[in-house]
């Protein structure tokens, strides 16, 4: 349920955004999910709908787009994403699904096995665009 | 791209009433043992209190407090462990174990965020923050998201401590953080002549002297045990720097 902070999160910036804008309405905001979080859809969704209550507008109005995971090693500066076959246990998939970088301790580089690696992309949840429209009379 | 974490923060910390952040220069001043032993004083005297652990690569708050902390309970967020005395506790060490965490930059930040973002506090009067030593991303993080914090710097009765802590001073000056007093720690009054304290840091800067706290050879037996660090000596000192700052 700790989605519902991220979603509640969401709400709060895009109301930010519309704050000064009286004049327009939200038409569409693009989200991006980081692989690595793995944030559960159905959950979050929930989320949205509960901080969305008394908005003019919906969860209708979100699209999701998925970020792979990418790390790039300090060490030796080898990059790689989490191939599908990578199984983490599921004690650490849950460490970073609550806080990614969480994952310096558990994953090494595949290359030379440092765990002094940063990670590029794909680790949250980021508003990647947000399109307004002007409202009509 | 829009970090949405950054819009809840200021919502996370709108219940606490004061936010008392633990700063060093350098490590090994006693800055954990301080910020826990605060804490656990506020609460003991029924204050609603927060500690909350932000030195991630030297996470011990738990290891004062004596806690096994498992994946934290969720309620619209994660909630913070309750601890000795009702204090609510919250640190990365549930999500990475006594394991290192060789972070730096952008993923030290990431995570501070990340926990100011989805911890629940709810209402509080004290929120602890210990922090690691330095002026790293951690304390750049907490200058910038909180506006509402009361620093306090520890140092040790030592020149080495005291020349790195004035330069800590000198940045949260040009940074425009207000410091609310300094203690110094593990001080040994048959040496109280090297003391550096006074004159290299609060007679330089104006900052209030908020204790000047003893070395006890026995404190190390107290860790773990939060009944033990609150009724010993060190605990009396830590009351007496809460007076200092007008908390009775």
């Amino acid at each position: 349920m700790h989605e519902w902070a991220l979603a509640e999160s969401v709400v709060e910036a895009v109301k930010e955004q519309i704050r000064q804008k009286d004049n327009m309405k939200i038409e569409r905001v693009i989200l991006l999910f980081g692989e690595l979080q793995e944030i559960n859809r159905e959950i979050f969704d929930s989320g949205l709908d509960e901080f969305l209550e008394g908005c003019s507008w919906s969860r209708d109005v979100f699209v999701y787009e998925m970020e792979q995971a990418a790390f790039l090693c300090n060490n030796c500066s080898h990059e790689w994403s989490l191939p599908p076959e990578q199984k983490l246990n599921e004690d650490v998939q849950e460490s970073i699904h609550f806080i990614p970088e969480a994952a310096h301790a558990y994953i090494k580089c595949p290359e030379c096995g440092s765990p002094d690696f940063q990670i590029k992309k794909g680790r949250g949840i980021k508003i990647k665009e947000i399109h307004m429209l002007e409202k009509t009379s | 791209m829009i970090d949405p974490r950054l819009s809840v923060i200021n919502k996370r910390f709108s219940g606490i009433k004061r936010v008392l952040v633990f700063a060093s220069g350098k490590g090994g001043v006693g800055k954990s043992s301080t910020s826990v032993v605060t804490a656990l004083s506020l609460a003991e005297k029924g204050f609603k209190t927060g500690l909350l652990d932000l030195d991630f690569h030297g996470a011990s708050d738990h290891i004062f407090l004596g806690a096994d902390l498992d994946f934290p309970e969720e309620s619209y967020g994660i909630l913070p462990y309750k601890s000795s005395f009702g204090l609510n506790f919250m640190s990365i060490v549930p999500f990475t174990g006594e394991h290192g965490i060789p972070m730096r930059g952008e993923d030290i930040s990431n995570a501070l965020i990340e926990l100011l973002a989805i911890t629940i506090w709810n209402e509080l009067d004290f929120l602890v923050i210990d922090m690691p030593p330095g002026i790293g991303d951690e304390v750049l993080d907490i200058i910038r998201f909180l506006k509402k914090r009361e620093m306090i710097i520890l140092s040790s009765p030592s020149l080495v401590s005291a020349r790195v802590v004035k330069r800590l001073i000198e940045v949260f000056k040009r940074l425009e953080v207000d410091i609310s007093g300094i203690v110094e720690n593990m001080g040994n009054t048959n040496h109280s002549a090297l003391s550096y304290t006074k004159d290299e840091l609060s007679n330089e800067f104006s900052i209030p002297i908020l204790n000047s706290i003893p070395r006890y050879d026995d404190f190390e037996q107290a860790i773990g045990d939060p009944e033990l660090l609150l009724k010993g000596s060190f605990g009396n000192q830590i009351n007496l720097m809460l007076k200092n700052i007008g908390i009775e």
